[in-house]
């Protein structure tokens, strides 16, 4: 038997929109293209700094605010200033760090383009500065206890979850990772809703105190949806600056097991086949034994 | 010896067969009373009037190993199809018994059913909630 220690455990987070997505329009005058810098009309905190946003022409239009861009829609990352005003990137932590020189080349539209705009994050990032998570099920069960019963019986009906992150205030500094203060920004979003997709690991590939080599690799984690809804902060001279953040999950709570290691698909170089949206991801095969 | 009784006690027959998953029943009677009151009388007079019987019962909408279901034949005196309605012959015959060891205490009836209701909750057991009315004298009375 071993025990296993808290200090290797992990919360990986995915940015997501509830569902919804913002409506808007790019004026002409909203875009800036000597700063790189866009805007248009939406509710301050909505869109945060790192998220991964699709602009879609809700009319078809070639998004022509971007510089040398014909098609109707595009995935980016985005820096948002204190102003709402946008810069986009093509990677997270480019758009984390912001500035002008690695922007996306601006142009000035022709028209007024119509869009939409929703946060499509393809894979997860690792929360850092996390000091403690707790995830708790709850089973729903009914009475069923009938005349002439000597024992009060039941049945089991729905299942409920919910959770705590706590962890040290940081907000910049890291381009790889989310950083706790992006909890805070999740709590605020109010048209598009606090939800997102979590993993929180128990066991990480790599710490193994079992011992026994063929469980390095094993990983157990929770996948979870959920949505903030309360979000608070330790400030005192004396402690560290720390967060706390409840959740609710809103749908299906997995408890998955990873026992065995995936093959890699790979190219004739025998390098990995990265996912376009994130160079971070690579396709995985199912192992074949 | 000295006893109360709690709902391990209880059951409902239909038609002398014990109905299974009854959460609860309850029958109630009522007498109407007629006023003879008449002037320069200082205290309201009364004569009995007609005794009724009416209650109602919950039962856990449940299927057998054999299929079939508990509430069949409660139900089907008003869910039917057909154009008839509900015909004098669709009564059934209730016993309401609280049972002490080996002796039974009953009251028995028969009664129409004047509602039935049944659905579908989340999160929750499908109930089907029935309730009667008595018609004509009761046939067995063994309460007291």
């Amino acid at each position: 038997m071993t025990v296993y220690l808290g200090t290797h455990g992990q919360i990986e987070l995915k940015r997501v929109f509830n569902g919804g997505e913002l409506q808007s329009t790019i004026d002409v005058a909203d875009v800036n293209a000597t700063v790189k810098r866009f805007s248009f009309d939406f509710e301050h905190g909505q869109l945060v700094t790192g998220d991964q946003i699709e602009i879609t022409s809700t009319d078809g239009s070639a998004l022509d605010f971007i510089n040398s861009y014909t098609d109707s829609s595009v995935k980016k990352f985005i820096f948002v200033d204190e102003l709402d005003g946008i810069r986009l990137y093509n990677t997270f932590a480019l758009a984390v760090a912001g500035g002008t020189a690695n922007a996306v080349a601006l142009a000035t539209p022709g028209n007024a383009i119509p869009i939409k705009v929703k946060v499509e994050t393809v894979s997860a990032k690792l929360l850092a500065q996390v000091n403690s998570f707790e995830i708790n099920t709850e089973r729903e069960t009914v009475d069923t206890t009938v005349l002439s019963d000597e024992f009060r019986s039941r049945v089991n009906t729905l299942i409920s979850g919910s959770g705590r992150i706590s962890a040290f205030w940081e907000y910049t500094g890291d381009t790889a990772n989310e950083l706790p203060m992006y909890l805070f920004e999740l709590a605020h979003r109010t048209k598009v809703g606090s939800n997102f997709s979590g993993q929180f690991y128990i066991k990480k590939s790599g710490y193994n105190p079992s011992g026994v080599s063929t469980r390095n690799d094993d990983e157990i984690w929770w996948n979870v949806e959920g949505v903030i809804t309360a979000a608070a902060i330790q400030f005192s001279p004396d402690s560290t600056v720390q967060i706390t953040a409840d959740f609710i999950t809103t749908g299906e709570i997995q408890l998955r097991m990873k026992l065995e290691t995936p093959d890699a698909l790979l190219q004739e170089d025998s390098g990995d086949i990265r996912l376009d949206q994130d160079s971070g991801a690579k396709l995985l095969l199912q192992q074949d034994v | 010896m000295a006893k109360v009784y709690t709902g391990r006690d209880g059951a409902l027959q239909l038609a002398g067969t014990t109905l299974a998953k009854v959460v609860n029943f309850q029958l109630s009677s009522n007498l109407e009373t007629l006023e003879t009151t008449t002037l320069n009388e200082h205290i309201r007079v009364y004569v009995p009037g007609v005794v009724g019987y009416s209650g109602s019962a919950t039962l856990l909408y449940y299927k057998e190993d054999d299929g079939t279901f508990n509430t069949t034949n409660i139900l089907n005196k008003l869910y039917k199809t057909g154009n008839e309605g509900v015909s004098s012959n669709d009564t059934v015959e209730l016993t309401f018994r609280w049972i002490d060891g080996t002796d039974n205490n009953d009251i028995k009836l028969t009664a129409y059913i004047t509602s039935a209701s049944i659905g579908a909750a989340t999160g929750d057991i499908v109930r089907a909630e029935i309730a009667f009315q008595g018609t004509g004298v009761l046939s067995t009375v063994t309460i007291s």
